[in-house]
């Protein structure tokens, strides 16, 4: 009898947790180093030969999935500075949420699917709202770098994603691919803003310089990692950006210092 | 005809509003436009060198020149205030008096207001045009987002940054930027004696 009523009650119990909101789960990477694409270069004399640094990176939580349309709905419904029609040109371009069908419908895209058209304005601001920041690319990099497993497999499906052409919709979050820091659909499904998007590299300054605008794409290709073009269309993408922009199969994930961590 | 005329006369009035009513509309339009493309929507608190709190919206009803610096730097920054007060130098002395210096700093731990005051005497900054800023990190990347400056810190505490001088109009809206290091300041100089009017 106790072990039906035990039965019984948990049912309920067991439900709510067969299928836990996903977006609010977060796995943490544990620390370590690993050379980003943007520290690895070529040694002047051998060009065969990689004279590279390494970025040591402090442990950190990251989403398992991109944020989708659903959440990102919920935050706009509490927040309505951040709907389509209140947004500022500085802080989302017009085509801000384009793809829904008004401020607050979703009828055009799908709820679990990724979010897009988001700026980093707004991206931000999502995070924040949950006590948490954009991932940096060091972290999501890192994050992507899965520990260097699966490097190869990894890649392929990256290249594999920017083969295809744009797609109309996105897939539904976590349904693309899973490594094995348990974090999903890393560049295999969206590009994701992360909170230093605009930081400085070489290449993309040659071009604000002023120095020679043709030289962007050489001097692009000096830098980083040779081998790994996926990498450098990451790098290149993320240089492209300004702050306000929103483009149809650009989102985010959020990341959250681990507290041992930031007490430190 | 005495009320085909009268019909004529109030058709065309009645047109004549509709294109002033056009007009205001378009011209209301624009003024929208304007704030929405503002930096002042960015409305945080950066402390002066004077540790004067101010708010991102009070460089309102003034041209500013803009620009993101640090204060150990020794090669590009110097060369970014050079360049700005050879503006500050050429600018006609009615525009002069209706324009403002802003150096925001990159270092968020460093360049505290002291710091930054040392650096205005010893750069001779006229403390009656030229203000120096500090703010926490998520301000500074927020204000570079939005000016399309990009920085990273190196390890030696060091930093990689664009080269930018921005011009923003009393409103807070970019008019120009200035690219580059030892730039002819004329384009700038222009758009300023513009926007003015």
């Amino acid at each position: 009898m106790i072990l039906f009523c035990f039965g019984f009650f948990s049912l309920p119990f067991a439900f709510a947790f067969a299928q836990p909101n996903l977006a609010d789960l977060q796995v943490e990477i544990p620390g370590g180093s690993f050379v980003p694409f943007d520290l690895a270069a070529k040694s002047a004399k051998q060009p065969k030969v990689l004279t590279s640094r390494s970025a040591a990176v402090a442990s950190f939580s990251i989403d398992k999935l991109p944020v989708t349309n659903k959440d990102f709905l919920a935050f706009v419904k509490v927040n309505p500075e951040w709907r389509r029609s209140q947004i500022k040109k500085i802080i989302a371009d017009s085509h801000y949420l384009q793809d829904w069908s008004s401020d607050l419908s979703l009828r055009y895209v799908d709820a679990a699917s990724p979010v897009t058209r988001v700026s980093w304005f707004a991206a931000t601001a999502y995070c924040e709202s949950l006590n948490k920041t954009l991932p940096t690319t060091e972290q999501w990099e890192y994050a992507l770098y899965n520990h260097g497993r699966q490097l190869k497999q990894t890649n392929e499906k990256i290249l594999a994603w920017y083969g295809k052409p744009n797609q109309k919709l996105i897939p539904h979050a976590g349904s693309v691919s899973k490594n094995d820091f348990g974090v999903h659909d890393l560049g295999t499904s969206i590009w994701e803003w992360t909170e230093d998007f605009n930081s400085f590299l070489s290449a993309t300054d040659m071009r604000s310089d002023g120095k020679d605008s043709n030289l962007f794409c050489g001097s692009g290709s000096q830098m980083g990692n040779p081998n790994d073009y996926a990498a450098f269309m990451r790098y290149s993408f993320r240089a492209s950006l300004q702050a306000n922009y929103t483009t149809a199969n650009l989102g985010f994930r959020c990341a959250r210092k681990n507290e041992l961590e930031s007490a430190k | 005809m005495k009320s085909l005329f009268v019909a004529l006369v109030l058709f065309i009035s009645v047109f004549a509003k509709l294109g002033i009513a056009h007009e205001a509309h378009h011209q209301k339009e624009k003024v929208e436009k304007a704030s929405s493309e503002s930096i002042f929507n960015l409305n945080e608190k950066w402390t002066t060198q004077d540790e004067k709190v101010i708010l991102l919206s009070e460089l309102k009803g003034h041209s500013s020149i803009v620009a993101m610096t640090y204060t150990s730097c020794e090669h590009s920054c110097p060369l970014i205030i050079e360049d700005m007060k050879r503006i500050e130098k050429s600018l006609a002395p009615k525009l002069k008096d209706s324009t403002q210096f802003y150096l925001f700093s990159l270092d968020v731990e460093r360049d505290l207001p002291q710091k930054l005051k040392a650096y205005s005497l010893k750069r001779k900054l006229d403390p009656t045009h030229w203000t120096l800023l500090h703010g926490d990190s998520r301000r500074v990347r927020e204000l570079a987002a939005a000016l399309g400056v990009r920085f990273k810190k190196e390890p030696g505490g060091d930093f990689d940054h664009s080269n930018i001088i921005t011009l923003l109009n009393s409103e807070g809206t970019i008019e120009f930027q200035q690219i580059g290091l030892n730039q002819d300041p004329r384009e700038l100089l222009e758009k300023a004696a513009r926007s003015l009017h």
